[in-house]
């Protein structure tokens, strides 16, 4: 069952994958497909896989899209707030520097969600927030959405001014 | 369709499209709100609005004919007081600073048009940017105040991370050259803190404002003959308007008059003088650039004093020409460093500064004689047969095709439409300088024949000729890559939006008030045919420059004209 996988790998590297250890701190979710069986205890895979993008090959986006399309929509939804942290992490590590990743995420709808991410925030006033630097799930996970965008958005060069 | 696209990288303003459609633009704004978001969260948002902004810019070369959402988001009474609470936080963090900084210049990127003028006036965002300026004023110790704590509480000097350069350079770009706009902004309380003209100690009123407004005279240089502006005076102290005659031993000291001149002229700021020692301080060259613009656009409205003048084409010009160079001294380190914000702003200021010496010295002579004489004609030539450099190939050369090139790429893709490629910063880059110098070279022409003559003989008309040729819309073509010159096998920009052929057509129409050999040399570089195809054009703006130029060459008795009636009587009933 592995070599399948394996051989469509290309375009995810999924053997990034599966060396990040994300099962240090994500809470236990049920295991989705068998997918779970062969990458062990990862939540973040998890729910990445539940969400089968692992299904479709990566080589033809087509198919990608079509997939990916309609689960990415329930991205927001499906994840309690810790583990879509790390799942906006892990994709804002895919996508920084990889242009043509972005391109397929684009593609696949990757930005409706996000903007979902950024907008179901509800921030308490940070002016009572006795604690100022710590951040709730939430607000982090608004950080990584509206990072990721950045990260879209930017062309080649840095053009700001001063900054 | 995909091994068409020699360039696999789309880059940013392809995904402009898609951002903007998928509904991130208002979130974004929501959350620049130093109330409702965590300090990092802020500058995460101002800094990919600023890149948005950015690939919005590369996106649209024509971009005034297209509605820019981000712009009609930002500029809603409730972003623009957020935006206004960000830039008047005054915690001297670095993150912050950073913060009023992108604010500031998101502000000049997007603010383009009377409309937005007007919103940002109506939300308060000149008493936040004058304070702001204030307290760089007070930061370098020149506030007038001294040591009135009642003032120094409405001011506090500018933390020392605080950046220059993008809030004056919002402050330039939203405020333009209206003299209604200017005048509002410098009655702003702040400045009335920072400058007081009266004063509760001191002898006299008027011997306390005299010391006082010495005091940021004395930072820059005196000038004891201002006689050549005004035609009425010799070296003697002028008689008349100025009525500075009741202290002539004050002027054989080169004391200031100011004082006198205060009296009787009274609307110049002192922001003017400090504009004039920050420009010539030895901070970062955009700041400098930054002021220089300012001072500029003071002078344009008329509200400076009529002996400035003579102090710019000694000390303003100068300045400007320098920045002009290539490689300037000052930089030379920041080559080395490599850090990308030094790159941008050099950009920056290779883009402006020809267009601010324009401003400048337009229609005034004797500015465009201490340009010449500091060898602007040359360094404007240089820029602009740069711009027609073939673009180093490291760098992206996707440039601008009007059809989306995406749509057909990957089966049907109903939800996510991506824009067009869009301009390379290299190419937007390059369009930017050559239309700044060739509104330089316009400024030089408009006036004295030797003049054009020197900017002919540099060699110029071939490349103003090749500056008039404008996208070409309607190419069938036009889905691949039309831009790229595929003959000569070079990736120089060949085609120009808007700005650059006005720009050109004006550089065109000055040349063209010389004598009649001059402009037989304009004829014969083939100036007419381009300009008769320009005349058609769907832009309204570019179909009057270029008449204006026809204009010139149909008038005189000339071999000009036959050839005008040579050419299709198209053109004629198009007239």
């Amino acid at each position: 069952m592995k070599r399948p996988l394996q051989e469509r790998s290309d375009r995810f590297s999924w053997r990034a994958w599966q060396s990040l250890d994300l099962s240090r701190r994500l809470p236990e979710d049920p295991p989705a497909t068998d997918l779970e069986r062969l990458w062990g205890n990862s939540s973040c895979i998890a729910s990445f896989s539940s969400l089968r993008l692992t299904a479709a090959p990566i080589t033809r986006p087509a198919m990608a899209r079509t997939s990916s399309s309609s689960i990415l929509v329930q991205l927001p939804s499906l994840l309690s707030p810790d583990t879509r942290v790390a799942a906006l992490r892990t994709l804002k590590n895919e996508l920084i520097g990889h242009d043509e990743k972005k391109e397929l995420w684009v593609r696949s709808g990757v930005l409706k969600p996000l903007a979902t991410v950024m907008t179901s925030h509800v921030s308490p006033d940070m002016r009572t927030n006795k604690r100022a630097e710590s951040r709730s799930e939430q607000e982090e996970a608004r950080l990584q959405a509206i990072i990721i965008v950045g990260s879209l958005a930017q062309g080649q060069y840095n053009m700001l001014v001063g900054s | 369709m995909i091994a068409q696209n020699t360039d696999k990288n789309i880059g940013g303003p392809a995904y402009t499209s898609p951002i903007y459609a998928s509904g991130c633009l208002s979130p974004l704004l929501n959350a620049v709100s130093p109330k409702r978001s965590s300090a990092k969260t802020l500058l995460a948002a101002l800094r990919t609005l600023n890149l948005v902004a950015d690939s919005r810019i590369l996106q649209h070369p024509l971009r005034a004919a297209h509605p820019d959402l981000l712009a009609d988001l930002l500029y809603t009474e409730h972003s623009l007081e957020n935006l206004a609470q960000v830039i008047s936080q005054q915690s001297p963090s670095w993150a912050v600073q950073q913060q009023i900084s992108l604010a500031a210049n998101l502000l000049s990127k997007t603010c383009h048009g009377e409309s937005y003028r007007r919103l940002v006036e109506e939300a308060g965002l000149y008493e936040v940017l004058a304070a702001k300026l204030a307290s760089f004023v007070v930061a370098t110790g020149c506030s007038l105040a001294g040591s009135h704590g009642s003032y120094t509480a409405l001011a506090p000097p500018a933390p020392e991370k605080a950046e220059f350069a993008p809030i004056l350079y919002a402050i330039v770009t939203i405020l333009d050259t209206s003299k209604a706009r200017w005048t509002r902004f410098l009655a702003a309380p702040t400045f009335g803190a920072v400058f007081p003209k009266t004063y509760p100690e001191g002898p006299t009123s008027f011997s306390a404002r005299k010391l006082s407004l010495n005091h940021i005279e004395s930072l820059i240089p005196h000038l004891q003959n201002v006689s050549r502006t005004l035609p009425t005076t010799a070296n003697f102290p002028p008689l008349g308007a100025i009525g500075t005659s009741s202290q002539p031993s004050l002027r054989a000291f080169g004391f200031s008059i100011e004082s006198a001149d205060h009296a009787t002229e009274g609307h110049e700021s002192p922001l003017v003088p400090w504009l004039i020692y920050m420009a010539r301080a030895d901070t970062d060259p955009l700041a400098r650039l930054m002021a220089l613009h300012a001072v500029t656009h003071l002078h344009r409205c008329g509200l400076t004093h009529k002996r400035r003048e003579a102090e710019s084409a000694t000390i303003l010009v100068p300045l400007l020409a320098i920045m002009l160079d290539k490689n300037p001294v000052a930089s030379t380190d920041l080559l080395k460093s490599m850090r990308s914000d030094d790159a941008a702003d050099r950009r920056l200021i290779e883009e402006k500064a020809p267009a601010v010496l324009a401003k400048l010295i337009d229609d005034i002579l004797d500015l465009q004689r201490a340009a010449i004489e500091a060898g602007s004609i040359k360094k404007l030539s240089q820029i602009l047969k740069k711009s027609f450099d073939p673009l180093p190939l490291h760098s992206t050369t996707s440039l601008w095709s009007p059809e989306p090139t995406m749509s057909d790429r990957i089966g049907t893709n109903e939800e996510i439409p991506f824009g067009s490629p869009g301009l390379s910063p290299a190419a937007y880059h390059v369009t930017c300088m050559r239309e700044s110098a060739l509104r330089g070279l316009a400024a030089i022409a408009s006036l004295k024949d030797d003049y054009r003559r020197a900017i002919i003989e540099n060699g110029i008309v071939p490349f103003i000729i090749q500056s008039l040729k404008p996208y070409d819309v309607e190419s069938p073509a036009s889905q691949l890559r039309p831009l790229v010159d595929d003959n000569k096998g070079s990736t120089a920009v060949t085609q120009n939006p808007k700005e650059v052929i006005i720009a050109a057509c004006g550089l065109a129409q000055g040349l063209s008030r010389s004598v009649s050999t001059l402009r037989t040399s304009l004829m014969d570089a083939g100036l007419a045919a381009p300009l008769f195809l320009l005349l058609r054009h769907q832009d309204i703006e570019i179909q009057i420059a270029s008449t204006a130029v026809v204009c010139n060459l149909v008038l005189d008795f000339s071999p000009m004209r036959q050839v005008s009636t040579a050419l299709p009587r198209q053109s004629v009933k198009k007239l």
